[in-house]
């Protein structure tokens, strides 16, 4: 719309006096925006309606003070309509308390799902440790008993060998292994007879060692033994008036005569 | 200004009640019957600006016709608060057409005043314009009823008017 045409609608009119649609007053705001100068015709119009309500007489002093005394200068909240603020429904009371109830129900039913699962985690947590320190603990123990059993072993190999009364015989390999070597302990007085395998073959399958005793020139059969290691001193049979021990490789169980060509190992008193 | 008296400046509302009370007060006065009912109205309608300038936004319009808009609907709440307690006869009349009538009457109500020079310079058929389309707030559709006239001659006549309003203030 032409700025002419526009001034001469009548739509400033309305829009000063306070009867323009918001159609109208948007028109005339888009209308100032393209058309500045149209700011000048509307303060002119503005100006003749103010002139024209205007008093002759001024305005009474007195009625200004009047006026300002009971307006409520204070600085304002806010600027809004706070008198059109809906206030929580009052006759609702019992409403609203039923749902902070419930809202506080189902926070501590929360809470305490948490609190389960919390200690749940715990308990399993700890008894997994209890089950892992329980074995730790079974494993420790039967090492102990394994240690004091073997502490006890070597306690009574280290009486046998340091009896003074004992006579230690060292038996030396024969044909059949030359490098064999075994250590007799034999007390005179008490008969007693301890071997100690230093050196020897295991037995093949179905054979085992036998230990002999030469009395009076004849062999007396000290029992059979297991060479493998680690099995230390071992307690034969008593032996008394012994000249010499030999151990010869016999069938399982051992026999009653030695097989003189299977000696492997001999050693005089 | 706007913006001071937005922020709380009382200096700035001053300057407002200054510069716009007489001229809401010629508006008011055209509702009541005397001066200091004029007075008390426009008591009641500054204390509305001020409580309620956060409301004001210059995307509606002029300050002023802001203003005009408060003043009038004082006026209006004053009288028929007034007509209610007084004028029992009128009660039965409903609506627009008690209001309607009851502004025209008063804008025969002058005298008490003085009627404003200026206003009073301009032809018959212009003042009466001027009292329905500015003071008592007609749309150009009611001054149309109200004067049995078409509307494209309201809108000239107001326009007319208020050009010769200008003229005279030159």
């Amino acid at each position: 719309m032409e700025l002419k045409e526009f001034i001469a609608s009548g739509i400033i009119e309305s829009y000063l006096l306070g009867t323009a649609t918001s159609n109208e007053v948007e028109m005339v705001h888009s209308m100032l925006k393209k058309y500045p100068e149209l700011e000048d015709e509307i303060t002119a119009i503005e100006l003749a309606l103010i002139t024209a309500s205007s008093n002759s007489k001024p305005v009474n002093a007195d009625l200004k003070n009047r006026i300002f005394e009971s307006i409520d200068f204070t600085p304002k909240q806010t600027s809004g309509p706070a008198e059109n603020m809906v206030p929580f429904s009052s006759s609702k009371t019992t409403g609203r308390w039923t749902r902070y109830v419930v809202a506080a129900s189902v926070v501590a039913l929360i809470a305490s799902l948490l609190l389960n699962v919390m200690l749940y985690m715990n308990m399993n947590r700890a008894s997994n440790d209890m089950a892992r320190l329980n074995d730790q603990n079974i494993k420790m123990q039967s090492e102990l008993a394994s240690q004091n059993s073997s502490i006890s072993q070597m306690k009574d190999q280290m009486a046998v060998m340091t009896d003074t009364s004992n006579q230690k015989i060292t038996l030396k390999g024969l044909t059949p292994q030359p490098d064999a070597l075994a250590t007799v302990y034999w007390n005179p007085e008490k008969n007693n007879v301890h071997l100690y395998v230093n050196n020897l073959i295991p037995a093949p399958d179905g054979k085992q060692y036998q230990l002999w005793a030469i009395v009076d020139g004849k062999p007396v059969d000290a029992g059979v033994f297991d060479c493998a290691k680690g099995v230390g001193l071992q307690n034969m049979k008593n032996i008394s008036n012994a000249q010499a021990f030999a151990v010869t490789l016999e069938k399982a169980g051992g026999s009653p005569t030695p097989t003189l060509e299977a000696m492997y190992l001999i050693g005089n008193v | 200004m706007i913006h001071s008296i937005r922020q709380g400046d009382q200096q700035a509302f001053s300057y407002l009640y200054d510069k716009y009370s007489n001229a809401l007060l010629g508006v008011i006065n055209t509702y009541t019957e005397s001066q200091e009912e004029a007075e008390d109205v426009l008591q009641t309608c500054f204390v509305k600006i001020w409580n309620n300038f956060g409301q004001y936004s210059e995307d509606k319009g002029r300050l002023y016709t802001w203003m005009l808009n408060i003043a009038r609907n004082s006026a209006i709440d004053y009288t028929r608060s007034k007509g209610s307690k007084n004028n029992k006869k009128n009660q039965s009349i409903d609506g627009n057409m008690y209001e309607l009538n009851k502004n025209y009457n008063h804008s025969e109500n002058y005298d008490h005043i003085g009627l404003n020079t200026i206003l009073q310079k301009l032809k018959e058929e212009h003042q009466e314009i001027i009292k329905l389309a500015y003071f008592e707030g007609f749309t150009h559709e009611e001054v149309s009823k109200q004067l049995n006239m078409p509307l494209g001659t309201v809108k000239t006549k107001i326009r007319q008017a208020i050009l010769n309003l200008r003229e005279l203030i030159k």
